[in-house]
């Protein structure tokens, strides 16, 4: 017999024998509009591309979600096909530099997210088998053992809500051992390498699109930095593999881990300082050098627990990759003319540092302030500190912090971050403000946001995303053009870290979703 | 002779006095309502001065029970009292260990329990200082509640409505749960299980709808020595397992009219209020032996068709003795008291009504009962089921319906698989619960 269901779950079907398919999903559609203009030089060379007020994405997706339960072993399957409209804004970016790229096809499209089958084998052991997401650590925001996935950081950067959207699933075998005995359990994973190249590692926006590092909107760096999936030391389809130890202790859960797989972050391998082989030519001129995700090890544990004293959660994450590669080279730059460099710091080589991040948040319930501000429940604030340091850093390294950017990477890069929320009317208008600022310079993101539920079907989130960034890469005409401000001058500017890429790129963002 | 005739002549006597109380008994009954008699807003006025087995509609209907038949539309459906049948196990091992449990008034601990009822002797409960009879009462449901057997697994396809008595159903979220003892154990086997012998059960929950919430679950640790719960949470689209607050316990439960600790009208552990003090025995209406539910679909349990939306139905309240029991709460809770009627036979938590630090009415939190049928091959009497759990938000005009569907209880399921990984599997879709007859949704 087949039962079928429908309501407020999707459609739900069940067989007499204890069979369960479940289908649910989601229609949403995306509207970002800029909050700023921005500097750099349109098509024209001249003119400024600002944008202030225009629609930067109006971004249609549909999401299915089918979820089989046969008893003996479950399969899911998770689709999702995003549409972007290229508004005014995003034509003006496509014109900028006519390198023949359409960016647009970075930021739609259809794929199969994820789709795998899960079972037990035995009493003790589950397997988990197929396109999956693994996701390690404690820490919010930023990631120091959330490194099996690349993140797609191409259609909204970092700031989506749900970070399920932003990871980027691979194949893996995935297999967990409980051992009683030592009262935790044992994860083992293993990704064979039958990715295509594109799913490993960040896609971040090289190519110029509306989330390209300011002031590089329209300039596509592919053709002179393509990616490199086949270096010696780089190789997208060399297997990667780790393991999690999860246990407790002390009323403390703790993770001890281990991950072999690819740097997330891209590094250039340049002509110029190459680094373990030279750089694959693309016939390209003005080739550069190719981009890469060097394969490195992680060593990482993670604790969290709650402290009665002071009612809070808190959590804790270290993580420890041992050369791992930067790209050096603060001020390397190209004569392009008369007076003129091309500066791109960072294209000097690679040099391997140390590396141990780590993080400490506290989640609080603040109890005494939910009467006064009449919420339904305890407002509740999250702090976190998360701090990147090069153990055996020497300022004479050069490193930068990011590539084409001339600020030279600091031994430590500390982060402090902040959550504040609040739910009313039963937790259907939930306001909510987060912020990032790094403690080095003072560059701060700011995000307050606004989650209305109606009924089982419609969520509307809104929210915006502040960037207050003193520290920067301007833009200054030279001679009647526009042109970076360190284009004529004698060294790159040296300023600008990781906030400053997202000056002037402030956002206001809706997202409407029809759930089923 | 004389003898046999002074005999005789007593017998006569007696049979006349029998006789004479007898039918001194039926003329009180005599008035008495009929079994299934309705009583409602529309006839209060009348029926509140009738009788029932012999007691007075009102005496046996609290303020704020009134206060909802008389504005709310709650409808009482009478039937007569039945006599608590909880199952054998429980009662053996309540006449084997509760002899050698011992209630500390100096810390308000509990020592020594294995197993069944801890504290049996209501007329010894009775006898203590109020402070100590209300821990012992408390403690009795604490340790061997109706609500759990050794195993409970459900599955809700409407696990929690938001109501609104104005306009209807708000929302609707679906869940399966489950609830683990790892102490007191009376199914069979050892009766403690698990590592560390001051857990007392393991609690899952997991919604699978909306999509919003869909794999969102909650794994908690219950302890019996007075630390707070652990919480872990797994949050499907940061597909990350997370600590949380112990002190949650006190918090709302995801935007529900229902405190952490309200769930089955009273959680948590003594200790952690102030003080609960015995304030009255009296006679109460309460539904405890319903007619089992059949196929659970809602239209079958709750009125969501006319307003308030949120009155539970196809129920028999009968009279039932209950312990009336104030809770003082600590600082930081919402609640300045709670009162909670607790049944004077049965480890049953019935309802609570929570008042505001002011001394406002706020709400009330109720859980029906009725006699789960036993399974084949365990034999003896049945033991008790949740029917109905639910919150009637009079403060801000405001309800919640909470319904787990079909029960599985007392599965062969061994500790090792109730941990936080289920809630990962549970959000790959395996369902927690066995059955899959579950009822139908508006």
């Amino acid at each position: 017999m087949l039962v079928l269901g429908t309501a407020h779950a999707g459609f739900n079907y069940s067989t007499g024998g204890g069979q369960t398919l479940l289908l649910t999903g989601y229609l949403r559609e995306h509207i970002a509009v800029n909050l700023e203009d921005h500097p750099e030089a349109d098509a024209s060379g001249v003119r400024r591309l600002d944008g202030k007020g225009e629609i930067s994405m109006l971004r249609s997706t549909f999401r299915l979600e089918a979820k089989a339960d046969l008893n003996w072993a479950q399969f899911i399957g998770r689709y999702r096909v995003d549409r972007e409209h290229e508004t005014g804004y995003l034509d003006d970016i496509n014109d900028t530099l006519g390198s023949g790229n359409n960016w647009m096809d970075d930021i739609e499209g259809d794929q199969m997210r994820e789709w795998f089958t899960t079972f037990e084998v035995g009493s003790r052991v589950r397997a988990t088998l197929g396109k999956q997401q693994v996701v390690w650590g404690e820490t919010d925001f930023f990631r120091a053992m959330d490194i099996i996935h690349g993140y797609d950081l191409r259609w909204r950067s970092f700031l989506e809500t749900e970070n399920e959207e932003l990871r980027k699933p691979l194949i893996l075998a995935n297999v967990e051992i409980e051992i009683p005995e030592l009262n935790g359990s044992l994860q083992l994973i293993y990704r064979p390498g039958w990715d295509k190249a594109k799913e490993l590692g960040n896609s971040i926006d090289v190519r110029g699109g509306r989330w390209a590092g300011q002031p590089t909107k329209g300039i596509d760096f592919i053709p002179v930095l393509p990616y490199n999936d086949d270096h010696r030391r780089a190789d997208t389809d060399d297997p990667n593999y780790g393991f999690r130890w999860s246990s407790d202790a002390w009323g403390w859960g703790y993770s001890l881990n281990y991950w072999r797989g690819l740097n997330v972050d891209p590094v250039a391998n340049s002509f110029f300082g190459a680094w373990g082989s030279t750089p694959v030519p693309n016939g390209n001129p003005f080739q550069l050098g190719e981009l890469i995700f060097p394969k490195v090890e992680t060593f990482g544990a993670t604790a969290s627990g709650y402290v009665e004293p002071i009612d809070s959660v808190i959590r804790l994450e270290v993580a420890f990759t041992p050369d791992k590669p930067y790209n050096v080279g603060t001020d390397f730059g190209l004569p392009v003319g008369p007076g003129a460099t091309l500066w791109v710091p960072g294209l000097a080589g690679i040099k391997e540092k140390n590396t141990l991040v780590s993080m400490i948040g506290i989640d609080k319930q603040i109890k005494g302030l939910s009467e006064k501000l009449g919420t339904s429940q305890f407002p509740l604030v999250s702090v976190q500190i998360f701090d990147t340091w090069l153990t055996n850093f020497k300022q004479s390294d050069d490193i930068v912090e990011v590539l084409g950017y001339g600020a030279p990477r600091r031994e430590h890069t500390t982060y402090l971050t902040g959550l504040f929320q609040l739910n009313y009317s039963h937790n259907t208008i939930n306001p909510s403000i987060a912020g990032v600022i790094d403690a080095g310079n003072g560059d701060v993101a700011l995000i307050p946001a606004l989650d209305l539920v109606y009924g089982d079907h419609w969520r509307i989130h809104t929210d915006m995303d502040l960037f207050f960034v003193h520290h920067q890469k301007n833009v200054k005409r030279f001679g009647g053009a526009l042109f970076n401000e360190d284009t004529f001058s004698p060294s790159a500017e040296d300023n600008t870290h990781l906030l400053g890429t997202f000056a002037n790129n402030s956002q206001f963002n809706l997202r409407v979703t029809y759930q089923f | 002779m004389e003898l046999t005739a002074t005999r005789r002549w007593f017998a006569v006597l007696g049979y006349v006095a029998l006789y004479s109380f007898a039918m001194a008994s039926l003329s009180v009954r005599a008035n008495d309502l009929q079994e299934g008699a309705e009583i409602s807003a529309g006839n209060w006025e009348q029926m509140k001065s009738q009788t029932f087995e012999g007691k007075t509609i009102e005496s046996m209907v609290s303020d704020k029970i009134q206060m909802m038949v008389r504005e709310y539309g709650l409808k009482i459906t009478l039937k007569h009292s039945e006599p608590m049948t909880y199952g054998n196990a429980i009662m053996d091992a309540t006449a084997r260990y509760s002899g050698q449990v011992k209630y500390d008034p100096q810390t308000r601990k509990v020592s020594g329990y294995v197993a069944g009822i801890p504290f049996p002797d209501y007329k010894a409960i009775e006898a203590a200082p109020p402070e100590q009879a209300g821990d012992m009462l408390i403690y009795n449901w604490f340790y061997a509640g109706v609500a759990d057997g050794d195993y409970t697994g459900c599955y809700g396809p409407y696990a929690t409505l938001q109501i609104d008595p104005a306009k209807g159903i708000e929302r609707i979220q679906g869940a399966s749960a489950t609830v683990f003892r790892t102490m007191g154990r009376t199914s069979g086997g050892p009766t403690q299980v698990g590592d560390d012998p001051n857990v007392r059960k393991l609690q899952v929950i997991v919604f699978d709808s909306p999509y919003d919430i869909a794999g969102l679950g909650i794994y908690r640790v219950v302890y019996d020595d007075g630390r707070v719960d652990d919480l872990y949470a797994y949050v499907k689209s940061v597909r990350r397992v997370r600590r949380l607050s112990g002190g949650s316990w006190m918090d709302t439960l995801a935007g529900t009219d229902i405190l952490n600790d309200d769930t089955y009208s009273f959680t948590g552990h003594p200790i952690w209020y102030p003080r609960i003090e015995l304030k009255e025995k009296r006679w109460v209406l309460w539904p405890v032996h319903s007619q089992p539910i059949k196929t659970h679909d809602l239209d079958e349990v709750l009125d969501y068709k006319n307003p308030p939306y949120w009155n539970f139905i196809n129920n028999a309240w009968e009279p039932r003795q209950v312990y009336v029991i104030e809770v003082t709460t600590p600082d930081g809770h919402p609640y300045g008291k709670k009162i909670t009627y607790m049944d004077a036979e049965l480890p049953a938590a019935l309802w609570t009504e929570a008042y505001t630090r002011s001394g406002e009415f706020w709400r009330i939190i109720y859980s029906t009962y009725g006699p789960e049928p036993p399974k084949p091959g365990e034999g003896g009497p049945a033991l008790y089921q949740l029917y109905n759990f639910g919150a009637w938000d009079v403060r801000y005009a405001h309800g919640n319906y909470m319904d787990c569907g079909q029960w599985d209880s007392n599965l062969q399921l061994q500790v090792k698989d109730i941990s936080p990984r289920l809630l990962i599997d549970a959000a790959n879709g395996k369902r927690i619960g066995q059955k899959t007859q579950f009822g139908k949704g508006p």
